[in-house]
């Protein structure tokens, strides 16, 4: 039996910091974050004119050419994300769109017939911002 | 259940009420972070009056507080209510092993972390209908426990000094 304060006294026993304790791991351990992927996805899907699906492994920095009905779309991946690096379309949205590398957002080039998209989903964030 | 005890849960309930009351003014930076000082008194009548007493006050109080407040039966009604009634089981089932294994300290912290977990679980369940909200996890489940173990300790200190009392009218 422990005091600590006052005429009646707080009285603490043994179980109490079995229990604290026990309750500290669980909530460390439910408050860490997931598993490593959680958070960047690992590959990018790049559909192509015709429905063609390529998967782009994100880990490894390379450039790759797509072919769509205006001409080759260049697609970069640098650290984990992707641009578009050239486009051959007239307005150049695509290439503006700039570096993608969350859950979920995408890069689209209608002229092209272009799309590059990140699985997953946003959590309350703008589908995109084109400037 | 005689006179005395309704009236000891009456006063109870009076209490939680009060308190209820006062927390839902103290402006917060997360707005579903209070003090928990209302579960001081369902602490109380788990402790000396019996599950039962302890879940008459947890859902009474939340039910008369929502009325008094607004949005009875509304959303924030459905989430009160849950982290209540699962604190109050949890509190029940710690509540056996009160004064042996461990005091009241243990009893409330592991009940304010099963008011936040439950009340996590309706938001994303029920309410958002299955939506992700793992990330939130820290954020209700820190402060819960940070409350639950300052409402013990005052849980503590109040039962020791009025165990008389307690010993008279439960």
């Amino acid at each position: 039996m422990k005091r600590l304060w006052g005429e009646g006294g707080v009285r603490l026993l043994l179980g109490d910091a079995a229990v604290l304790a026990l309750l500290g791991a669980a909530v460390a351990a439910l408050s860490l974050p997931r598993g490593p992927a959680a958070g960047r996805p690992a590959a990018a899907e790049v559909l192509s004119a015709g429905g063609r699906v390529t998967a782009l492994d994100l880990s490894r920095d390379a450039v790759i050419e797509v072919t769509g009905p205006l001409g080759d779309t260049k697609v970069e991946v640098r650290g984990g994300r992707v641009r578009v690096l050239f486009s051959p379309c007239p307005r150049q949205d695509c290439r503006e769109r700039g570096w993608i590398g969350e859950p979920g957002e995408m890069i689209v080039c209608l002229p092209n017939e272009v799309v590059v998209r990140l699985p997953g989903t946003r959590r309350g964030a703008p589908d995109a911002i084109v400037q | 259940m005689n006179a005395r005890k309704v009236s000891f849960l009456g006063v109870l309930v009076a209490l939680a009420l009060a308190l209820h009351l006062l927390e839902a003014q103290i402006p917060s930076p997360l707005p579903w972070v209070r003090p928990g000082l209302a579960n001081l008194m369902t602490l109380i009548a788990v402790l000396t009056a019996g599950w039962r007493a302890g879940l008459l006050v947890a859902v009474t109080r939340v039910a008369i507080g929502s009325l008094l407040l607004g949005g009875f039966l509304g959303p924030a009604f459905a989430l009160s209510l849950a982290g209540g009634v699962a604190s109050t089981l949890v509190m029940a089932l710690m509540a056996r092993g009160a004064w042996r294994l461990w005091s009241p300290l243990a009893v409330s912290a592991a009940g304010a972390v099963a008011h936040g977990a439950a009340q996590l679980l309706v938001l994303a369940a029920v309410l958002l209908r299955a939506t992700d909200l793992s990330w939130l996890l820290p954020w209700v489940l820190v402060p819960s426990l940070v409350s639950g173990i300052a409402t013990g300790l005052l849980a503590n200190l109040v039962l020791l000094r009025w165990q008389g009392y307690f010993r008279a009218v439960a």
